[in-house]
């Protein structure tokens, strides 16, 4: 039992650890006899439906809300605004900070210590740094801030943060070459490829891709795999991802245009 | 490293410029003379050191008992493999410890992405099953950054962990028996089914080696640069890169005519097409097959003049 260095006799303290209680009738993580080599609910290329909304942190330059099933995301921009180190930069600068909320998990995620994700802040900034007009902003910079309040499935809250934050950007009215959509697919153990992973799909995936691009643009911003596959399952997810950002790029524009017809 | 405009046009124009240009003399495919060594740290159950250019980095393999129940809750029965790099400020003067502690960090995911998966868990960490097995833990160092820092740090760890030998253990085994003190009551034997503990081989030789260490992945770094792609960038030509693109291979005996695995892809840089992505998947693989080639030979030869070297000692 490890040893409570604060410890305060005055409050009723609870036990050091805590679990997530498992019930019957789940089935238990890593069996493969209950892999579903048929996906509930949707067909293998379907994503789960978006929910996006912009400008709903007033105080924040742009913001936009996302849900794609259970995953949900916020994200908040500030700036352009001078960067406060001295030295010179001819380019501006973007930050990208990931956080999760307590709760967003499984597993609680103590406040401060491991709420927040640089690998998927980094993830996240090379997907949208090539659509920014950086060159336009000398000495400055601009922080885009993510929180994520649900996970279903780490790759979704890439993507969706992705998307969150390319339309926050653009809800700032920050110069862009066009708008950043991302898609993530997982090559499950038959070999089959199922778009937009839920956690409990990614369980029995052998490997996961994430693409980031500006459809408008045709071109991609970011591309990570991890994960084992073979050189022809990597295109053809990758093929698949781009297609489906197409329809993810509609969805973000509509929602761009909704809220500036309702201003 | 800073660069200026200049400095990195002039880099860029050598490179698109034909024939090609690098400050070096190489041509765009090759690279750096790599110099590898391994068994560099005796106290470590593998190492190695490779260097390549400017680049050195140094990793060292510990292997490590875990047990059902440990603190943070996370035994896993078939073993486990843990990342870490660090990069040291000497290699960096110019980064301020944040900077540095988030390069670090960010080498380590790239490294734990690939070697968290159960696809590369070798078959031989077992030691009681169910209850415990090795963890081992890779902890590389980078001592100097002379540029493609990424492809020296996946070689240097295949090295260390080619090199790495697992101590052999023997289980044993509480038996009651109903004449007491008649004689030992631990029976002690060979992967029993019901061992309770183990205990530590005393053989002369280290142990055995990573069961299918060949598939340990190697990484191929393309610097793109409009229509032209190169290998093993210095740290200018990376800056007068657009973009690389990382790709990580795994080749076993059976796929080194065929198709290899990938492990991972990487990105980072400007924006591209699609297609240029699926036109350097093979070329890639080309690269990655050569390097795969060359080290097999080095570590082969490596192995066998230690080999020789105990034979002698003997």
């Amino acid at each position: 039992m490890a040893q409570i260095t604060s410890f305060d006799r005055r409050r009723v303290n609870g036990p050091d650890d805590s679990f997530p209680p498992i019930f019957s009738d789940e089935d238990q993580p890593g069996s493969s006899s209950s892999s579903p080599l048929q996906r509930e609910s949707r067909k293998p290329k379907d994503i789960r439906p978006i929910f996006l909304q912009t400008g709903l942190i007033t105080q924040a330059n742009g913001s936009a809300y996302i849900e794609t099933g259970n995953s949900k995301v916020v994200c908040a921009v500030y700036g352009p605004r001078q960067a406060k180190n001295t030295s010179y930069s001819e380019k501006g600068k973007l930050n990208v900070e990931v956080k999760f909320a307590p709760f967003a998990s499984q597993r609680r995620k103590v406040p401060n210590r491991d709420a927040e994700d640089r690998s998927l802040a980094v993830l996240i900034h090379q997907a949208i740094v090539p659509s920014v007009r950086l060159e336009l902003f000398p000495k400055s910079s601009m922080d885009v801030f993510l929180t994520v309040i649900e996970n279903d499935g780490i790759q979704s809250c890439g993507t969706a943060g992705t998307i969150a934050a390319s339309a926050a950007l653009a809800d700032a009215g920050i110069e862009m070459l066009g708008l950043v959509v991302s898609c993530a697919g997982s090559v499950m153990s038959n070999g089959e490829i199922w778009l937009d992973p839920t956690t409990r799909e990614l369980e029995h995936s052998r490997a996961s891709l994430t693409l980031s691009c500006m459809p408008a643009l045709g071109l991609i911003t970011n591309v990570s795999q991890t994960g084992q596959v073979t050189p022809q399952e990597a295109i053809q997810c990758m093929d698949a991802c781009e297609e489906r950002c197409s329809d993810i790029h509609m969805v973000v524009a509509s929602a761009l245009h909704k809220n500036q017809s309702a201003l | 490293m800073s660069t200026s405009k200049s400095e990195q046009s002039y880099t860029a124009q050598g490179l698109i410029s034909n024939p090609p240009l690098r400050s070096d003399g190489r041509s765009l495919l090759d690279y750096r003379p790599i110099c590898m060594s391994t068994g560099v740290y005796p106290q470590a159950n593998g190492s190695a050191k490779v260097e390549c250019g400017g680049s050195e980095v140094v990793v060292g393999v510990m292997c490590e008992i875990d047990h059902e129940g440990n603190e943070d809750h996370s035994f896993s029965a078939n073993g486990r493999i843990k990342c870490n790099v660090l990069c040291t400020p000497s290699a960096y003067p110019a980064h301020s410890p944040p900077a540095l502690d988030d390069l670090s960090y960010d080498l380590s995911v790239i490294l734990s992405d690939v070697y968290s998966d159960p696809g590369l868990l070798p078959s031989n960490l077992v030691v009681v099953p169910g209850r415990k097995s090795w963890t081992i833990h890779i902890d590389a160092l980078v001592t100097a950054d002379g540029g493609n820092l990424l492809d020296v740090l996946f070689l240097a760890v295949r090295a260390a962990l080619w090199n790495c030998r697992v101590p052999s253990t023997k289980n044993i085994e509480y038996k009651g028996s109903s004449q007491l003190g008649n004689e030992s009551a631990f029976v002690t034997q060979h992967r029993t089914s019901h061992a309770a503990d183990f205990e530590i081989k005393d053989f002369w030789e280290d142990g055995e080696s990573l069961a299918n260490r060949e598939t340990f992945p190697i990484a191929i770094t393309l610097n793109l640069l409009s229509s032209i792609h190169f290998l093993d960038a210095t740290h200018l030509e990376s800056m007068a890169a657009q973009s690389r693109l990382i790709f990580i291979y795994s080749f076993s005996q059976s796929t080194l005519e065929g198709n290899p695995t990938i492990r991972g892809i990487k990105y980072f840089g400007e924006a591209m097409p699609l297609k240029n992505v699926h036109t350097h998947m093979p070329n890639a693989q080309n690269y990655a097959r050569e390097l795969y080639s060359s080290s097999q030979m080095q570590l082969g030869v490596e192995e066998s003049s230690r080999r020789q070297g105990r034979v002698a000692w003997r």
